[in-house]
C-alpha cells in the first residue's frame, strides 16, 4: 500500500478565512430594482402612516363650493372631488386602507400558508401526494366569488375583503412553500441534523424554514402587490370598505360616474394602486436577485 | 461496543443487505471497504438509524448491550449525537449553509447536554482548538463558505464528537478532499479516536486509507461481509477472491523510483460492475466477476474463521493463513 508517507505531508490547510467586504461595496452592488421598488413602497407606506397625524384637509370635510375643482386649484393642489373634498386627503386616506388590509391579510396569510407548507412537505410519503393536492384544489378557489359569498354572509366591510384575502393567499403560500421545503429536506445538512440527534419538527422550522425565508420575503412582496390589488377591486366592486372611510378602490368607483365632467380624476387613485403595486413587485424582484444565493456573489448573504 | 447480527435491509422487497455477523471491540477502528454500490455506507447508515423510512431494516445491532434496531424513533434520537456520532461524505453539503459555524457545533450540545449560554460556546471553541482550527474564537461567528473543504470537515468532526460519543461513524470522511488534506483529516481522526478511547467505524472505497486509519477491516461486496479481519492479515494475506481482485487493482506506488517500469505496467481490473441491486448471482455473490469460480460457488459459501478472528466467505479462497 501507498500510504506509509502519509505523516510526511506538512499541514496546509491553517489559512484564516477573509473578512467580510465594506458594507458600502455591497451596497452598491444592490439591483436598480431593489432601490425603485423600495423607494416607492416606502412613499407609500410614508403617506398611509403621515395620514395618522396629518392630512391637507380633515378627512371627509365636504365642501360645496369647490366641488370638482380642478388639480392645481389654490388650497387643492390635486383638485376636488364630486363632494368637494380634497383628492390628496382623499387619497393619503386610501393608502392608510390599503396598508391596514394588505398588511394583516398578508402576515396572516404568510405565516398560516407557509405552516400548512411545512407541514405538508414534512409528512409522510403516503399523506404527502393527497395533501398536495388539496391544497392545488385551494388554490383553484375564485378568489373574488370567495369574496362576494364572504361578503353576503358577514355584510361588506374591511373584515370581510381581509379574509377574502387571506383565504385566497394561504393556499398560494402553502403550496409555494411545499416544492422548496422538500427540496432543502433532502440535503445533506438534514441527514446531518438528524445525526445530532435532532428530529423533524426542529428541522424543519430550525433549518427549512431558515433556508426557504429568501424566498418567503420574495412571495411576501409579492404577495402584498396582489393584496393591494385585491383590496382595491373588492372596494370597487363594493364589497371591501364602506363609506365614509375612503379606498383608492372605491374612489375609482366613484369616478366612473364623472368620466364626462372630469375625467381625469379616474387617474390619481389608479395611478396611485399601480405605482403601489409595481412598487412591491419591484421590491420582490430585487429581493429575488439579491437573497438568490446562485446569483448572490455579491449580496447580503 | 458494536455487534452486529444478521443486519438486514430491504428496500422496495429487495435484500439490499445482509451482515451476519461483524463487531466492533471498544476503542478499535473498524473500516469497511469495498466498491461504489457495495452497500457500505447504506450499512453504516443502518447501524446510525438514518435511512430512510421506506428501508426496512432487520436483525439486531448491539450497542454497549442494547440492541439499537429495537428502539423507537424518539429512543434512538437521544442515543444519536449523543453517544454515536457520525461524519458526512461531503462536508460542504452536510453543513446548513445559513448556520453560523457556532451554532452547528454547538447542536448536540444543546439537544443532550445541561450546558447553556456561555459554557456551551466555551465547549464550542475547546473542540474547534481539538480538531485543529485556526482561531477558534472569530470562526464561531463565520459561515460554512467561508471556510476551505478541509476546514469544513474539521468543523463537521468538532460537531461529530461534541457530546463525547463513544462511538463515531465516519462515512468516507476525506472523499471530497484533497490528498494533502485527505492525510491531516486522518491523523486528526486517528488522534482524537486515541485521546478519547473513542471506536470507529470507518467507511472507505480506498484500501491504503483503510489500512492507515484501522486495526481492523470488514471488505463488503454486494451488501455482504465477503472478507474480515485484522487489517494486517486481510489486506497482506487475503483469502476471498473478491478481497485479493481488489487488491490487486490497486496500481501502489512506483518501486525504487523506477517510474518506467511503474508506468508502463499493466492495471488490472475487476471484470464487470457490481450488478444492480436484485440481479445478484445466487450462491457467491462475487461468482459473475470472479477469475476463480467454480461448480460449488452456485451454493451460499459458509463462513470460514481462522486465527485473530480472520473470518471469509469463499468456497476456493487464495493464499493461506
Amino acid at each position: 500500500m501507498s500510504v506509509t508517507d502519509i505523516d510526511t505531508v506538512p499541514d496546509v490547510d491553517t489559512a484564516i478565512p477573509a473578512a467580510p467586504k465594506s458594507l458600502w461595496r455591497r451596497l452598491r452592488r444592490l439591483p436598480i430594482t431593489l432601490y425603485l421598488g423600495g423607494a416607492l413602497v416606502s412613499i407609500f407606506v410614508f403617506v398611509a402612516l403621515l395620514s395618522f397625524v396629518w392630512t391637507p384637509y380633515p378627512p371627509n370635510q365636504l365642501n360645496m363650493s369647490n366641488r370638482l375643482a380642478p388639480p392645481g386649484t389654490p388650497g387643492f393642489f390635486l383638485g376636488t372631488d364630486r363632494g368637494g373634498r380634497d383628492v390628496m386627503t382623499e387619497l393619503m386616506l386610501g393608502a392608510r386602507n390599503s396598508l391596514y388590509v394588505s398588511v394583516v391579510s398578508t402576515v396572516v396569510a404568510m405565516v398560516v400558508g407557509s405552516a400548512i407548507g411545512l407541514a405538508v412537505a414534512g409528512s409522510n410519503r403516503y399523506f404527502q401526494g393527497p395533501l398536495t393536492r388539496l391544497v392545488d384544489a385551494g388554490l383553484a378557489l375564485p378568489g373574488i366569488l370567495t369574496a362576494l359569498v364572504l361578503a353576503a354572509k358577514l355584510g361588506p366591510g374591511n373584515t370581510t375583503a381581509t379574509l377574502a384575502i387571506i383565504i385566497w393567499q394561504i393556499p398560494v403560500a402553502a403550496r409555494v412553500t411545499i416544492g422548496p421545503a422538500r427540496q432543502v429536506l433532502a440535503l445533506d445538512f438534514v441527514e446531518a441534523a438528524y445525526g445530532y440527534g435532532r428530529r423533524k419538527p426542529y428541522i424543519l422550522v430550525r433549518h427549512v424554514l431558515q433556508n426557504i425565508s429568501p424566498l418567503l420575503i420574495v412571495l411576501g412582496s409579492v404577495m402584498f402587490a396582489a393584496a393591494i390589488l385585491i383590496e382595491a377591486a373588492l372596494a370597487f366592486l363594493g364589497v371591501g370598505v364602506q363609506p365614509p372611510t375612503s379606498s383608492w378602490g372605491r374612489f375609482l368607483n366613484e369616478t366612473q360616474a364623472l368620466l364626462d365632467a372630469a375625467p381625469y380624476l379616474m387617474f390619481f387613485p389608479g395611478l396611485a394602486i399601480v405605482f403601489t403595486a409595481l412598487g412591491f413587485n419591484l421590491l420582490g424582484d430585487g429581493l429575488r436577485t439579491v437573497l438568490d444565493p446562485q446569483q448572490s456573489r455579491s449580496g447580503l448573504s | 461496543m458494536l455487534e452486529i447480527r444478521d443486519l438486514r435491509v430491504h428496500i422496495d422487497g429487495h435484500e439490499i443487505i445482509h451482515i451476519d455477523e461483524l463487531d466492533l471491540p471498544p476503542g478499535a477502528r473498524l473500516g469497511l471497504v469495498g466498491e461504489s454500490g457495495s452497500g457500505k455506507t447504506m450499512t453504516a447508515k443502518a447501524i446510525a438509524g438514518l435511512l430512510p423510512a421506506e428501508a426496512k431494516v432487520s436483525g439486531t445491532v448491539r450497542f454497549d448491550g442494547n440492541d439499537l434496531l429495537a428502539l423507537n424513533d424518539a429512543q434512538f434520537a437521544r442515543i444519536r449525537g449523543k453517544r454515536i456520532g457520525f461524519v458526512f461524505q461531503d462536508p460542504a453539503r452536510s453543513l446548513n449553509p445559513m448556520m453560523r459555524i457556532g451554532r452547528q457545533v454547538s447542536e448536540a450540545i444543546r439537544l443532550h447536554t445541561d450546558l447553556k449560554g456561555r459554557a456551551i460556546t466555551d465547549k464550542v471553541v475547546e473542540l474547534l482548538t481539538q480538531v485543529q482550527l485556526p482561531d477558534p474564537a472569530s470562526l464561531v461567528r463565520r459561515y460554512p463558505h467561508q471556510l476551505s473543504g478541509g476546514q469544513q470537515q474539521r468543523v463537521m468532526i468538532a460537531a461529530a464528537i461534541a457530546a463525547d460519543p463513544e462511538l463515531l461513524i465516519a462515512d468516507e470522511p476525506t472523499t471530497a478532499l484533497d490528498v494533502t488534506v485527505q492525510a491531516e483529516i486522518l491523523r486528526l481522526l486517528i488522534s482524537l479516536s486515541e485521546e478519547r478511547q473513542m471506536s470507529v467505524l470507518f467507511v472507505s472505497h480506498d484500501l491504503g486509507v483503510i489500512r492507515y486509519v484501522c486495526d481492523r477491516v470488514a471488505v463488503i461486496y454486494g451488501g455482504h461481509v465477503a472478507e474480515t479481519g485484522s487489517v494486517d492479515d486481510v489486506i497482506d494475506r487475503p483469502r476471498h477472491r473478491y478481497t485479493s481482485a481488489l487488491l490487486a487493482a490497486n496500481p501502489g506506488m512506483p518501486k525504487d523510483d523506477d517510474f518506467a517500469a511503474f508506468m508502463g505496467q499493466r492495471l488490472h481490473t475487476i471484470p464487470g460492475s457490481v450488478p444492480a441491486v436484485g440481479r445478484f448471482p445466487s450462491g457467491c455473490r462475487f461468482r459473475n466477476r470472479c477469475g476463480h469460480a467454480s461448480a460449488a460457488c452456485a451454493s451460499i459459501p459458509s463462513p470460514v474463521t481462522g486465527a485473530d478472528g480472520h473470518r471469509y466467505s469463499c468456497w476456493n479462497p487464495g493464499g493461506e493463513d
